[in-house]
């Protein structure tokens, strides 16, 4: 997986400053968050539906390895193939070798995260497939050469301008010479081009939503139909899926219909649930000769049997995002992985590695909106904090952040010493505090960094402790 | 090889043994039972309260309802929804009969799949009504992609049609699925730019249920 989340730090900044995306950002967060409010309102059964739904996804892990050759088993069945991948390199050369048979050269593709975790479509243009991502906001950000921002609305960062820059640049040489204002235009015109793209193609490549053994049915979730086009259409469909996606029954699938939509959106449903079983029937009008079922782990089966099994929950809802404060101020790109946010701060530095991804799960407030909202319970702060743990045992933090942490757990130790030092350390603070407001708007070196984008209260004159002293003395005076 | 590699690797990290006869058992018998869970309360009321849900709950997620009494005159009744013009009708019905020689604007078209179809007219598998979802199925004379590739999509809907939650189309289809099973909770729709929703992303831009009492 392609990750720069080294560059955190001058990413974030970048971020703040850019008001387009800060004002696309805003829109998500009020949206989303109020959406889903009312959803789960007019849902009496949400939660009692989450908690069955953590405890299937626990249970499929706890014996994952025979539900997966189930789903083998159920797809060779019904005509199909399933093939393995260890890793990423390994599920990049099946589907590349997988085109190759058919002699491919056209390829429509569907939303699917796992194809941007093993950078699936960029291999497949380097060997000279013409692969064209339909649904509409990854559709503009592969025009833009840029990746998703969002592990459901991809393109989220993007203004309608941008888009409208974005279709007259790249459209024109297709005979679309007219810059477009009007969003439904925008819309219009994308279904055109990509109508095109779905008739002409020789393979569809999708994710999946979930897998179910008990059919081998493969689900998937949209709201544009493109899903459908993409694997109704051509003659081979392959499916590039995460080992975590197996259910074991159809009335499980249910079950995770209820909650997906409403987490992701606030809508009872998506416009489109596909379950596909098998390539296509001898008496079919339409549907794939050719079906093939790519399963990759690239990193999954390391994370059962640890505290990180918990993750492998993930349904890729999008709720923690759209419910994380700092994923609404910095948006996707700064995370510098394909996924962000809680989730993103958790599965980067497991698929890549954590030396390069050590910052993400540092950026958290540990507020816990993550977990309160998230719809298979997933303890989205303890796991940051395994992460913190590791990059601590690994001697990874900067010096400076070592000895911080050293010198805090020494204080703490020693309680005198500890009061000794806040009493002096209050009273420099206090030099600098103004009188009348009662705040301290600049404070030299580093601790400058705090107050360059807030202002910070004057402390007491005295300490907690002496003031609680004090206060003691006073009342024994008193009793006496 | 991967599959052996991954599958060992599982079973390691697990702590579990690959001959371990219990395991498979309590798997199996877990698909063999296939039990529900929970059924939200809604999904279980009369029939008739279902036929309504169906409508409330499909007319909010943007699709268009209109409830007959019988099939007499469904031509008409797709007319009355169409308005004023002349219209190409691609027709897949197999339930009714539909008569449009009163229509003289009216011309019907073979199907092929093509980049662009005015107005496709079809039955369709069932219906359920916890979310207003149509149930399309992939057969003999339905192409998956003849639901999409319209403009507007107008769907032909018997009440006894219409379940009352997933799991009920799960017991008619299990033993024998089709090659796709789509529910379709309203016309094809997007929020990609600036989050704001617009129609007809790349199926029908309109879609309208014809239900017919019994
Ligand atoms: S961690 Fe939970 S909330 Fe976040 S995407 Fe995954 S399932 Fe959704």
């Amino acid at each position: 997986m392609q990750v720069n989340s080294k560059d955190f730090i001058p990413l974030v900044n970048l971020a703040l400053d850019n008001n387009s995306l800060q004002a696309s950002l805003g829109m998500l967060g009020k949206g989303l968050s109020f959406k889903r409010t009312a959803a789960v309102a007019d849902f009496p059964e949400f939660d009692q539906l989450r908690d069955e739904a953590r405890d299937i996804k626990d249970h499929c892990l706890q014996y994952l390895d025979i539900y997966l050759m189930k789903f083998e088993e159920q797809v060779t069945n019904k005509g199909g193939h399933v093939h393995w991948a260890s890793n990423e390199g390994e599920a990049r050369e099946i589907v590349l070798s997988l085109c190759q048979a058919e002699n491919a050269r056209t390829i429509t593709k569907s939303k699917s995260m796992v194809t941007e975790e093993i950078d699936l479509v960029p291999f497949l243009e380097d060997h000279g497939l013409d692969a064209v991502e339909t649904d509409l906001g990854e559709y503009i950000i592969q025009l833009r050469g840029e990746r998703p921002s969002h592990i459901i609305a991809p393109a989220v960062h993007l203004s309608k301008s941008q888009v409208a820059d974005t279709f007259f640049d790249q459209h024109s040489n297709l005979g679309f010479n007219e810059k477009l204002t009007e969003r439904v235009d925008l819309v219009g015109e994308a279904r055109q081009v990509l109508r095109e793209k779905f008739l002409g193609a020789d393979v569809g490549i999708s994710g999946a939503n979930f897998l179910v053994a008990d059919t081998g049915t493969i689900v998937l979730v949209t709201n544009e139909g493109n899903a459908e086009l993409t694997t109704a259409i051509p003659e081979t469909h392959i499916v590039v899926t995460g080992i975590e996606k197996i259910i074991p029954t159809l009335e499980d699938a249910s079950t995770f219909i209820r909650l997906l939509a409403r987490s992701a959106v606030g809508a009872e449903i998506s416009a489109y649930t596909s379950f596909i079983t098998g390539p296509r029937r001898e008496e079919d009008q339409d549907g794939p000769k050719n079906f093939h079922v790519v399963l990759v782990d690239n990193g999954r089966s390391e994370m059962l049997g640890t505290e990180l099994q918990d993750m492998l929950r993930c349904i890729r809802c999008s709720a923690c995002l759209n419910h994380c404060p700092v994923y609404l101020s910095i948006g996707g790109h700064a995370y510098g992985s394909v996924y962000s946010g809680p989730m993103g701060a958790v599965l980067t530095p497991q698929f890549s590695r954590l030396e390069e991804a050590k910052q993400l799960p540092n950026a958290s407030t540990f507020c816990g909106r993550c977990e309160s909202v998230c719809p298979v319970h997933i303890p989205l702060p303890k796991l940051m904090r395994h992460w913190r743990n590791k990059e601590f045992e690994a001697g990874l933090n900067p010096l400076s952040m070592r000895w911080g942490l050293r010198a805090w757990a020494l204080l703490n130790r020693h309680p005198l010493l500890q009061h000794m030092l806040a009493s002096l350390g209050i009273r420099i603070l206090g030099l600098f505090g103004n009188k009348a407001t009662g705040y301290i708007i600049k404070l030299p070196g580093l601790a400058g960094n705090w107050t360059k984008d807030r202002d910070f209260r004057t402390p007491p004159s005295t300490t907690f402790m002496s003031q609680w002293k004090t206060m003691q003395k006073n009342r024994q005076k008193k009793e006496v | 090889m991967s599959r052996t590699e991954i599958l060992d690797r599982i079973r390691k990290k697990l702590a579990v043994d690959s001959e371990d006869k219990t395991r498979l058992q309590v798997v199996e018998s877990r698909l063999a039972n296939h039990l529900p869970n929970t059924i939200p309360s809604r999904c279980r009321q009369s029939h008739s309260d279902l036929v309504d849900l169906f409508q409330e709950k499909m007319e909010k997620a943007h699709g268009t309802v209109n409830r007959v009494n019988n099939d007499t005159d469904l031509g008409g009744e797709i007319m009355a929804y169409l308005g004023d013009g002349s219209f190409e009708l691609c027709i897949n019905v197999l339930e009714f009969e539909l008569d449009f020689s009163a229509y003289s604007s009216v011309q019907t078209v073979e199907w092929t799949p093509r980049s662009s179809l005015d107005i496709c007219i079809s039955d369709c598998f069932g219906a359920v009504a916890e979310t207003g979802s149509l149930v399309i199925s992939s057969s003999k004379q339905m192409p998956l992609s003849f639901n999409f590739l319209g403009e507007k999509h107008i769907v032909l809907l018997k009440e006894d049609q219409i379940m009352g939650a997933y799991e009920d189309i799960w017991a008619r289809t299990r033993n024998d699925m089709p090659r796709d099973i789509t529910l379709v909770s309203g016309p094809s729709c997007t929020g990609d730019i600036e989050m704001i929703m617009e129609f007809g992303a790349h199926g029908p831009k309109e879609l309208h249920i014809i239900i017919i009492g019994s």
